[in-house]
């Protein structure tokens, strides 16, 4: 049972050819998963976005959902993986779904579970209001141990900070039951769902195929070793999570069904097995943009489109003339001059083409200083360093960092991060929980925030308990992103203008009004 | 009140290690072409790269440019910098008197200016606690050329896939075993060995193939004679920190259950010279079969 859907709206992937010939973009409508639904989704699907519409193709064929776990209620609160990684969302999660899911079940979907759907599980349920985070931003609660003893892989871990909570507006944090100070102490911190496509270029042995690692170390001159596979003992990339804490998709698989679908017993081998292929043969990208035209014609710029994520190698560095990040968008570059001077259309259509490549020429090509910015001007380019925007997001095709990715941007810690007094963003009533985090005086301070950090979320430094980590996010891939506003691990930019405005207020950039839509625009296609 | 008491403790903390730091030496000084000193590094724009310099005894020096991650380290405004080196010789870069490495090796050049190609850089530590003093950046001069091996845009490489080498292959040992020590290096109160680390897995593979009893690791507390007299210590925990942090990796690496690993820190025992000091920053990993 498609709840809102068409069948209308699926596109064989085996007939490119065919649709593109087509002179009318398939129709594409909203579309939610629900668990257990069962049905076969075709190869390629389309979904309507913000832009146009993003596609979703499964690399080994229609998929029968009946018969994966990815699409069951495993758990006792009856989510799927799926609730929260929907492919009408590019396999992530748009706040426009969730509000939609919101009103269409009057807050009965699983997707508002008391566990991490809802501000607190102590908060009346039944309360729009006490689902306040997931409904304004996107945001589920995340609680972690805290203070945490034991790494991932079981390594002892000695935190180099304390915790003292500043603000708490969702109660979590100093609750009795949930809280910092209760008798198994978790702190609850509030990010966006991770997409679960393209996982060829994110969940990798960082041995072989990722560019910037160095065997089993880390490259970002921490003198770390990355976790390993516990199966294979192989080292890995440590990008699946917004805080590296899962080296592996199974892993992931393992945590999640605990704490998101809570299940009573671990998943087994064979279901475990069964999501893992699933997801390591979903490609999500945008498909066609309203003005931009579909992607699948010929004479589109070969980076776009979900088959050419199928179809790319991994482990391309990106940050590099000969290689670049998105390829190419010459097959766009020139054709204002053939331009039917009475086609309207086809005149929206060119200037929406062109200032795509101007966008891709910022992206790829515009320097500023990049400043203070851990993880990242401390691993070996200096502070601050002036360099463009692929720097960072430098994996080809993906736009993540081929190295282990998590950076402090300054999107979670003040005074940068979005509810600071010093942003536009500013919200009279925060939303979200502040920190005040000390280091201790034999740890090495935050490069550039020092020993005393008020933060949102410590991110990465949650796992690893060091004071040079908190607020380092691991950045998130870069397609489909119109389908699943907003932006950012905590949701603090509610659409692609507001990601590139950041930037330019955190790096003092001078990004000119055209350079900013020129950028939404590129981030749009992608 | 406890956050006062807290600020208070730290500060207390942090005056006792600053003190402890620089003691005033009463030995030789660094030889007089050595320039060995603490201060703000300074960013010096360019049409293409930035420059690095700093200034000592009103003189400002070149240190280097911008390069890619994996060569020199330039230094970070928010911070102070120890700089070893020595005179280059030649004529100013970006306006500073260039210095180049002295007798512990660093990197190649990465880059030139008007035909010349830069000196091989400094040895330079970024220091471990901000100074909000260290904020000048000068707006990009037109006199200064600078051709970097890696400019501020996208590289230039003709291949972006790389395969890194393969680790070091296991050594190939028989009976009898003998005991072998390993050494890393460290930039100034760093407890993190960025440029040596290489040296940890290859320890690690020794214990795997001799099935080593023991591995002992010995973080050592150096020191730095500056070129004003003075000398600089590490902190004192640092040779515990850097003994700590091996300890980890080189159970992270796959050192056997059943080697024994002993950790204890030490302070370098040969006096500062002004010339090999960096050298002595160090760790040592001892495999005993």
């Amino acid at each position: 049972m498609l709840s809102g859907a068409s069948l209308l709206s699926f596109t064989s992937a085996n007939a490119p050819q065919a649709a593109a010939r087509s002179a009318a973009v398939p129709a594409a409508v909203s579309y939610w998963v629900q668990p257990g639904q069962g049905g076969v989704a075709p190869e390629r699907t389309r979904f309507k976005d913000s832009a146009g519409q993003v596609e979703v193709l499964y690399a080994h064929g229609p998929l029968d959902m009946a018969g994966n776990p990815f699409f069951q209620p495993l758990g006792t609160n009856g989510r799927a993986c799926v609730t929260c990684h929907q492919p009408a969302s590019g396999m992530g999660l748009s706040l426009e779904a969730i509000r939609r899911r919101w009103k269409e079940t009057n807050g009965k979907d699983p997707l508002f579970a008391a566990i991490d759907g809802s501000n607190c599980p102590n908060l009346p349920q039944q309360k729009e209001s006490s689902h306040s985070l997931l409904l304004s931003r996107g945001l589920f609660r995340v609680s972690l141990p805290w203070p945490r003893t034991r790494a991932p892989d079981g390594a002892p871990v000695e935190p180099e900070f304390t915790i003292e909570v500043v603000r708490d507006p969702t109660g979590c944090n100093t609750d009795p039951v949930y809280g910092l100070a209760s008798a198994n102490p978790h702190i609850s911190v509030y990010r966006r769902p991770r997409v679960v496509a393209n996982l060829k270029y994110v969940a990798v042995d960082a041995g072989g195929e990722v560019y910037g690692s160095l065997g089993p170390f880390n490259a970002k001159r921490l003198g770390m070793v990355m976790d390993r596979d516990p199966e294979s003992g192989r080292f890995m990339s440590m990008n699946i999570m917004s805080d590296a804490r899962t080296p592996t998709l199974r892993f992931q698989a393992q945590e999640a069904a605990r704490d998101h679908l809570q299940v009573k017993a671990p998943l087994t081998d064979a279901q475990l097995r069964l999501i893992v292929d699933f997801e390591s043969q979903v490609y999500a990208a945008q498909g066609v943009d309203a003005v931009g035209d579909d992607f699948s014609l010929p004479q589109m710029p070969p980076a776009l489109g979900a088959r050419e994520l199928l179809e790319t190698r991994t482990g391309v560095l990106g940050d590099n003339f000969g290689t670049p990040i998105f390829k190419t968008f010459d097959v766009w570059a020139g054709k204002t001059g053939d331009v039917d001077t009475a086609d309207e259309s086809a005149h929206a259509k060119e200037r929406f083409r062109q200032s795509v490549i101007r966008g891709y020429a910022v992206f790829f090509n515009r320097p500023f200083w990049i400043s203070d910015a851990t993880h990242i001007n401390t691993v070996g380019i200096g502070n601050p360093a002036k360099r463009t925007c692929v720097t960072c997001h430098n994996l080809q095709m993906m736009g993540t960092d081929a190295s282990a990715g998590w950076a402090d941007l300054g999107t979670t810690n003040e005074p940068w991060a979005g509810e600071s007094l010093f942003s536009p963003a500013y919200d009279s009533a925060p939303q979200l929980p502040l920190f005040r985090l000390v280091c201790k005086p034999e740890a090495r301070p935050h490069p550039f925030l020092g020993r005393v950090i008020y933060t949102h979320d410590p991110g990465r430094a949650l796992i690893s308990g060091k004071c040079y980590d908190v607020g380092s996010i691991v950045m998130g891939q870069l397609r489909g992103l119109a389908a699943r506003a907003p932006y950012f691990a905590n949701g603090s930019a509610e659409d692609l203008r507001a990601v590139v405005d950041f930037y330019d207020r955190r790096f003092n950039m001078g990004l000119t009004e055209r350079e900013r839509i020129d950028l939404a625009n590129f981030m749009s296609v992608l | 009140m406890q956050s006062r008491a807290v600020w208070l403790a730290l500060i207390a903390s942090a005056a006792a290690m600053a003190a402890d730091q620089r003691r005033p030496a009463h030995g030789p000084r660094p030889p007089s072409d050595y320039r060995n000193f603490i201060a703000c590094p300074i960013v010096q724009d360019t049409d293409t790269v930035p420059c690095w310099l700093a200034e000592y005894q009103g003189q400002r020096y070149f240190l280097g440019i911008q390069t890619d991650s994996g060569g020199w380290s330039p230094p970070w405004l928010g911070h102070q910098v120890l700089v070893e080196g020595k005179l280059a010789g030649g004529a100013r870069i970006c306006g500073g008197i260039p210095l180049m490495a002295g007798s512990a090796a660093s990197t190649p050049p990465s880059g030139s200016t008007d035909g010349r190609p830069l000196p091989e850089p400094p040895i330079i530590s970024v220091m471990r606690e901000l100074d909000a003093s260290c904020h000048t950046l000068l707006p990009a001069d037109p006199r200064y050329h600078i051709l970097g091996r890696r400019g501020p845009g996208p590289n230039t490489a003709a291949s972006a896939v790389r395969k890194f080498p393969p680790p070091p292959a296991p050594p190939l040992v028989s009976p009898p075993y003998q005991p072998h020590t390993f050494t890393l290096t460290y930039d100034f109160d760093s407890e993190l060995p960025a440029r040596s680390q290489i040296e940890a897995l290859k320890a690690v593979q020794y214990a795997q193939a001799v099935k080593a009893r023991q591995l002992t690791i010995i973080g050592y507390r150096g020191a730095t004679l500056l070129s004003d007299g003075t000398l600089a210590w590490e902190l004192p925990i640092i040779g515990r920190l850097r003994a700590r942090q091996l300890a980890e990796m080189v159970r992270k690496l796959g050192l056997p259950q059943s080697t024994v690993l002993r950790t204890r820190s030490s302070e370098d025992t040969q006096p500062a010279d002004g010339v090999t000091d960096a050298s002595r920053r160090r760790a040592s990993l001892t495999v005993t079969p």
